[in-house]
């Protein structure tokens, strides 16, 4: 384990003025709130960057990328769920909610309602146009259960929002 | 029909912060990482726990607390339980292990938390353990590079104290909540949050969190 210096590294920059609006968008939605959605951007990124040697030799960073932060976010809700055990405990509220961050407030809402692996799902195939399998690959899930995954979450968002939700292919994958 | 593509495009689109603090980042960790390693105690965490500076006031530095109506019955070893902040007569049974001459938090050797957030001002000052104050801890999750932990801070004595936790890891803090945290030669050490849990009233507890990185 010798010391690799991670020196502002060749493509870094670029990839991350490119992937941060774009994960960060995703992970909005997939954490149904802003704030943590940030802490785990960052902090996927950060890792990015400690072992970008690496990273920027994968076939597909972005997929790389996307796990750490979903990894993450998961981390942080689990961290959140006790956290708001114990404030309920102790009588302090939680923080108050902000404006819906994306285009449309009603279906922010009704995405936020959905159980956390739809949110998921739905995050990276609408916001960050991947396929199908791509969602389950970096869901760690198989293509069948990704594909159901979307389809319930589609089924509970029209009940919500009483209208239908289109499915258009995602025109782009994985790193382009 | 909605277009889910649509519907949840970002607005207002957020810029990314600067690539500077990514790095900055990702080189204070580095750093931290390599100084923990000298002194690789594994997960098994030795929670040597410490109250200093018990309160001689009463039950009201813990604003949660203070509710009656939150803390159960456990909580009643204060005649009164009056959220009042004025001198309490009560006198705390077991005095503070280390400096004691400002309640306020001003005892700066005994507090390593206050004002710095990076340097480690003053290595001396290994907290002494009180009998008395007990923790438990849970590991609420683990991977490969690391782990979270759950500990509840239980003041067994009838005084309100304040608490510090040390613990002995091999990694370095990831993120702590409930807490404040500093590295101290290579321990970690924990104190409340001043103005959230400083102080663990007693027959109650109050708790904290963390994740560890490993390396």
């Amino acid at each position: 384990m010798t010391d690799e210096r991670h020196e502002p590294t060749p493509g870094f920059a670029s990839w991350y003025e490119g992937e941060h609006p774009r994960l960060l968008a995703a992970m909005t939605v997939a954490a149904g709130e802003v704030e943590m959605a940030r802490e785990a951007t960052d902090e996927a990124f950060v890792r990015a960057y400690e072992r970008w040697d690496t990273v920027r030799r994968m076939d597909a960073p972005g997929g790389w990328l996307y796990r750490v932060a979903l990894n993450e976010l998961r981390r942080r809700h689990r961290r959140q769920r006790l956290e708001r055990e114990l404030l309920r405990r102790q009588h302090r509220p939680p923080a108050l909610d902000g404006p819906a961050p994306v285009a449309d407030p009603r279906v922010w809402h009704a995405v936020r309602d959905l159980p956390r692996r739809q949110r998921s799902a739905v995050a990276l195939r609408y916001v960050l146009d991947l396929t199908e399998r791509e969602v389950g690959e970096t869901m760690g899930i198989s293509r069948g259960a990704a594909s159901a995954l979307l389809s319930s979450a589609r089924r509970n968002l029209e009940r919500a929002l009483g209208e239908h939700v289109t499915d258009e292919p995602g025109r782009v994958g994985i790193d382009g | 029909m909605v277009d889910l593509r649509e519907a949840l495009r970002p607005e207002p689109t957020e810029t990314a912060p600067p690539l500077a603090d990514i790095a900055a980042r990702a080189r204070r960790r580095r750093r931290r990482r390599h100084q923990a390693r000298a002194g690789a105690g594994a997960l098994a965490l030795v929670a040597l726990l410490v109250g200093y500076g018990a309160f001689p006031r009463s039950s009201s530095n813990l604003t949660t607390v203070a509710d009656p109506a939150v803390d159960p019955p456990t909580a009643a070893t204060t005649p009164d339980g009056s959220p009042d902040r004025t001198a309490a007569p009560s006198v705390p049974t077991s005095r503070p292990v280390g400096g004691d001459e400002a309640p306020d938090g001003a005892a700066p050797s005994a507090e390593p938390g206050a004002g710095d957030a990076d340097g480690t001002d003053g290595d001396g000052e290994r907290p002494v353990t009180t009998p008395g104050i007990a923790t438990t801890s849970v590991t609420t999750s683990s991977w490969e590079g690391g782990y979270c932990l759950q500990i509840e801070v239980v003041n067994e004595t009838s005084a309100q104290q304040r608490w510090q936790v040390v613990l002995d890891e091999g990694g370095s803090v990831a993120e702590v909540w409930n807490a404040e945290v500093e590295e101290v030669d290579d321990v970690l050490v924990f104190t409340g949050e001043e103005g959230f849990n400083p102080t663990v009233d007693p027959s109650s507890s109050t708790g904290f969190g963390a994740c560890i990185d490993r390396d």
